[in-house]
Parts: C-alpha cells; structure tokens; sequence
C-alpha cells in the first residue's frame, strides 16, 4: 500500500437527514489504486457515505478530502475531473443515444460556446470501447437492457477521465451475467489504475471482487478489512439479523455466504 | 474470460435499431428556409394582397444608400411597413421565445410536460393585465400599452414568487418547483376571477381581457417590438451558454452535479431565462398557447435531445410555426379574426398526435 496521502477520505464524517441520524464520526481513508465496498443493511448509510465521498452532500461535521484538499474549497468542474459517480439504474427523460449519454461525462471539459471537440469525441469513443459498448453507441440509451445501460453509465464516468470512480449498487437489479461483467470490467480498469469505491448489497459479489469490504452499521463502521476479516457469522448475525453460513468458494477461497432459512424449501 | 454477446443476452435490445440522426446543418437551412417562406407568405398574404418583388423593392429601397424606384403604392407600402411587417416579426419572435423557453424548462425539469406557463408565468401575466383593465387610467410607457406592460411585470413577479417558494435550504428541487408553480397559478386565476367579479368596470371589459389572454397580433406594431426584440434575441442566444449544462440535467440534478455543474446556480439562469422569454413573449402577444410545448418535442424527434442543436432548432420551428399560424388566424375566417391559440392547438394538437403514432414506441420523449 502506497505511503502517500489517501486518494479520497473521509474524516470523522456526521451527517443526518432531519430527524434521522445517517452517519456519526465515520472515518475512511481509500488509497490510490485500491477497491473498496461499502456494505451493511438497508438505510446503514452506504449511499450517503458516497454521496459525501462524491460531494453531492456536505457533511455536517467532519470533513472529506481529495488528495488532502478539502472537498468543500474545490470548485466543482475541478472535483467531477476527478472523481465520477456512476448512479443508480434510471432511465432517461429524452431520447439520448448510447453515444450521447457518455458525451454528458465530458460536461467538465466543455467550453459554454465551442460544441465538443475531437478530443472529446475521442474520449467518448474509447469510454464506450473500455465498456464493450461501441457497438451500440447509436441505440437509444432507454432501449438497451439493464446491464447495457449500467456499462454505459460506467462508460458516461470514465469519460469523465477520474482518478477516482464511485458506483451505487452498480449490480442492482442486474442479472447475474450482468452482475459479473460489470464487475470484472470494474476490476479490470481498478487494475489498471483506477481507484473504485462502490456501495454493493450483495455480499458474496463483493467478496468474490473487492479485496476490502467496510460494514457498516448503526451509523458508524462495525468492521472492515479483508473479506475474511470481515465476513462472520456472528458479525452478520449481529448487523443484518440473519442465520448465515460461511464457507470458501470452491475455486477462489474468499468466504461466501448462504442463508439459513427458518422456514425454506422442506421446512426442516 | 468468456465474451457472451450482449445481444444474446438480452433479446430486448436486438431490437433496437441504431439510431441515425439527422444532419442539423441541413435540418436549420430547412428551417430558416422554411421561416424564410413564412415570413414572405405572411407579409404578402390579407385583405390586400402584396406582391413579394414589390415588397422585396419597397424594403431595399429603405435601405442606405440603395435608391430604387419603388414600385409599391403608398397606400402599399404604409400596409406593409405599419402592419404586415410588425406583425409578422412579431408571430417570428413571440413563436421563437415560447418554444426555446419551452426546450429549457423540459430539459430543466427532466418533464416532457413543462411548458413555457408552467412556472407562474401565464396566471401572473393574467392577473397583470387584469389590473391594468382596473386602473382608472391608461398610459404607454417606452412604447408599451399597460396591459402588456403590467403583464409582463405580472409574470415575472409570478415567476418570483415561484422560486422563492420552492427554495428552501439553497434549493430549489425540481418537483417542488412544478408544485409551487400549479398552487402559485390556481391561486392567481382564482384572484383574476374575484377581481372581475367584484368590479363593474371590469365586466365591461371583459372583451378586451379575454382577447388579451387568448393572444394575437392584431395590436403589433414597431413601438413595442423596438424594446422588446432585443430583449427576446439577447435571452435567445443566452441561451447557448447553457447547452451542455441543459444535457448534463438530464441525468438528474446529483448526477449533474457530479458532472461539474453548479446546479443552483445554473438552475436559477436558466429558469429566469425562460422566465424572460415567455413574459416578453406575452408583451407581444398575450398567452399563446401550445408552441413552447409540441415544437421542442417535433425537434427532438428528428434532431435529438441534445440541447445544443434542439435550442436553435426549435427557435427556428417555433417562430415558422407561429407565423404559419397567425396566417390562418387572420385568413380562415376573414374579415373576422380567429385567436392565434386557437389555431396553434387545432393545428399542433394533430400534427403531434400524428408524429407520436408515427414514431410509435421509439419516441420516448
């Protein structure tokens, strides 16, 4: 691990929505190159710890840093050069192709009166390409499939050229080829470089992907390391309130989950 | 690794053709030809026909240093320069105004919907000039009559108070905004309808209020377009600023903060700029309805979303429409004259109806 100042962190970062607190004093510093998952339950605070990560929120105490500057003093052209967020699955209000979709990532290189240069055009080409996306670059981006749409999103962000790359539940609602192109195309531009933090709901996916896993839970970090640190019985029993089984996936070892019903198929 | 084809995974997408679009130089020199035509047709077209070439004389020859022998009467020329020519430039300016504004607050609000009115604008415009009509006196104030002065100073106050409302901690959500726009409206209508209740005078000039609010160009004249043109033409290319910033929207107002746009501050432009448009829009000629809403949906059909060519586009459409219409208006049941909005939605309303079907399901707005 780099002895450097961490690419992105977050330090003893507060934050409630009114009435509900989100995030109390959580602290997370991301090393350039590494990949991190944010996981834990619903509502424990992953998509809002990004969201702080990506600065689309403030926190209301504490603070984030990028390169150790301050998120806040950042204008925010010179933030989205550097760190993308790919969101939740949508669709589009318009009938925005592919194509033009990932032309949106170059808004923080664009001047208000020249239209998109080649050198935009180029970046936008070879987001698509990173993506395996070129050949649909003149579809409608609302008439691609579930896992198309994420690739273009992921595309729309590496346009962006980001040291850092945020992803929101990038396997949601995906099925599971989908999930797992995403997912190896992620790891593989993490390989090449790229810093990747995202928020995953699923536990096995993020172990079988992401070297570091951070749980959190009741509003601040219950856990993090590696997947095998990470992922316990008791642990998950005592953050999800789930009977789990823990056991190593037959050809990569890293710990993988299964559920222990109460009442499953046999009802034993 | 194993590559599995996309397409074999998801059938749905085979089906999805590649998208070609149109060539937008080719699509604007249709369309300024087509504004062209319109604007010829428009001056020459009425009770007493005009011929182009006479016209094409008469407007050289007032020129600088051109001296032609005009061949137009003076009855001719007095009909084209005080009538035919204010009003067509007006229908051109009023039309170009309502559907670049219309573009704005669609791409704004992420709403196929919103229209040029949503926001405050036509109710305030109402209640405006319905206190002009109360006011014990008339005055012109740089050329304008007080009904499209307290009309445009009507909507803009509406547009206001819209926004402030919306606007808590620093934001003003999108939803909220269409929200704070309906209630602000309702009430307004609501005190343009007491208004003319409790007041006699009002009543008699219920006519004059009615054929205001159903818009028209019967009343254009130079006075008013000498102080409004500019302000339309310098909103209009404003507007070009914010091209890419209006794309960036479309994946939501996070998403184009992650994107590096200054959301609230773009947002605030970007309405007071449709803001502005529609009210100049109204000094002209009242409330005109319909064009802010189809013609930007007609451009995106065969331009595209991408605001960088649907703005100047639907500009260009908007006033040909409007133009093409105040046509009709004043022809289809002459010597009486039929209110433009009339027009503009029995013919728009079809003519969408039809490109939708056509378009089918491809038409995602």
């Amino acid at each position: 691990m780099p002895s450097s100042a961490p690419a992105l962190e977050a330090r003893q970062v507060t934050f409630a929505y009114p009435g509900t607190p989100v995030l109390r004093s959580v602290s997370l510093a991301v090393e350039s190159g590494e990949m991190v998952a944010l996981l834990g339950p619903n509502a424990s605070g992953k998509t809002t710890l990004l969201r702080l990560l990506g600065g689309a929120l403030q926190p209301q105490g504490g603070k984030v840093l990028l390169d150790s500057v301050a998120l806040k003093g950042l204008r925010r052209r010179e933030i989205a050069r550097q760190v993308a967020v790919v969101p939740q699955q949508f669709t589009m209000p318009f009938a925005f192709t592919a194509q033009e979709v990932v032309m949106m990532g170059r808004t923080p290189y664009l001047r208000p009166l020249s239209g998109p240069g080649p050198a935009d055009r180029e970046a936008v080409m070879e987001a698509l390409e990173t993506m395996g996306m070129a050949p649909v670059a003149d579809r409608f981006f609302n008439d691609l499939s579930g896992g198309e749409r994420q690739k273009v999103m992921v595309a729309m962000a590496l346009a962006q050229g980001p040291q850092v790359l945020l992803l929101d539940e990038p396997t949601a609602h995906l099925d599971i080829h989908a999930q797992m192109e995403i997912l190896d195309r992620v790891k593989r531009l993490n390989q090449e470089g790229l810093t990747v933090v995202a928020a995953m709901h699923d536990l096995n996916l993020a172990a079988l992907y992401f070297p570091r896993l951070v749980l959190l839970h009741q509003c601040t970090v219950a856990a993090q390391g590696s997947p095998q640190e990470v992922l316990t019985g008791e642990r998950l029993q005592a953050v999800y309130g789930a009977q789990v089984a823990l056991h190593p996936h037959p050809t990569l070892g890293v710990p993988q989950v299964t559920l222990l019903p109460q009442n499953g198929w046999g009802g034993r | 690794m194993v590559e599995v084809k996309e397409a074999q995974r998801a059938p749905g997408s085979l089906a999805a053709k590649a998208r070609r679009r149109a060539n937008p130089w080719v699509v604007f020199a249709l369309l300024g030809g087509l504004l062209a035509a319109a604007l010829v047709a428009g001056a020459t077209i009425g009770p007493v026909p005009l011929a182009p070439l006479t016209l094409l004389r008469a407007l050289l020859d007032h020129l600088p240093l051109v001296d032609l022998k005009p061949s137009a009467t003076p009855v001719e020329e007095t009909i084209f320069f005080a009538i035919r020519l204010p009003r067509v430039v007006s229908a051109a300016l009023v039309g170009a105004a309502l559907a670049t504004a219309g573009a704005l607050f669609q791409g704004l609000l992420r709403n196929p919907l919103a229209d040029p009115y949503f926001i405050g604008t036509s109710a305030g415009a109402a209640v405006g000039a319905t206190i002009a009509l109360l006011l014990p006196f008339s005055a012109a104030v740089a050329g304008l009559g007080l009904i499209p002065l307290a009309a445009f100073v009507g909507a803009l106050a509406a547009v206001m108070a819209v926004y402030t409302l919306a606007h808590t901690e620093g934001k003003a959500p999108a939803i909220t905004l269409l929200l704070a726009g309906f209630v602000v409206s309702a009430m307004l209508i609501a005190l343009m309808t007491l208004l003319i209740t409790l007041n006699d005078r009002l009543q008699l000039n219920l006519r004059q209020l009615f054929t205001f609010l159903l818009g028209g160009f019967g009343a254009s004249g130079w006075r008013p377009l000498a102080v409004v043109a500019p302000l339309i033409l310098g909103s209009l290319l404003a507007t070009r600023l914010y091209a890419h910033v209006l794309d960036a929207f479309a994946v939501g107002e996070e998403g184009a903060a992650s994107l590096g746009v200054q959301v609230e501050q773009a947002k605030l432009i970007i309405i007071a700029l449709g803001a502005l448009l529609t009210a100049a829009a109204v000094t002209l000629s009242g409330l005109v309805g319909f064009v802010g809403l189809i013609v930007p949906h007609a451009v995106r059909m065969v331009l595209g979303p991408q605001h960088r060519t649907l703005l100047p586009a639907s500009a260009l459409a908007g006033a040909s429409f409007l133009v093409a219409a105040d046509i009709l208006a004043r022809t289809v049941l002459a010597p009486t004259e039929v209110p433009v909005g009339v027009i503009t939605a029995l013919l728009g309303a079809p003519f969408f109806l039809y490109l939708l079907r056509k378009g089918g399901k491809r038409y995602a707005f």
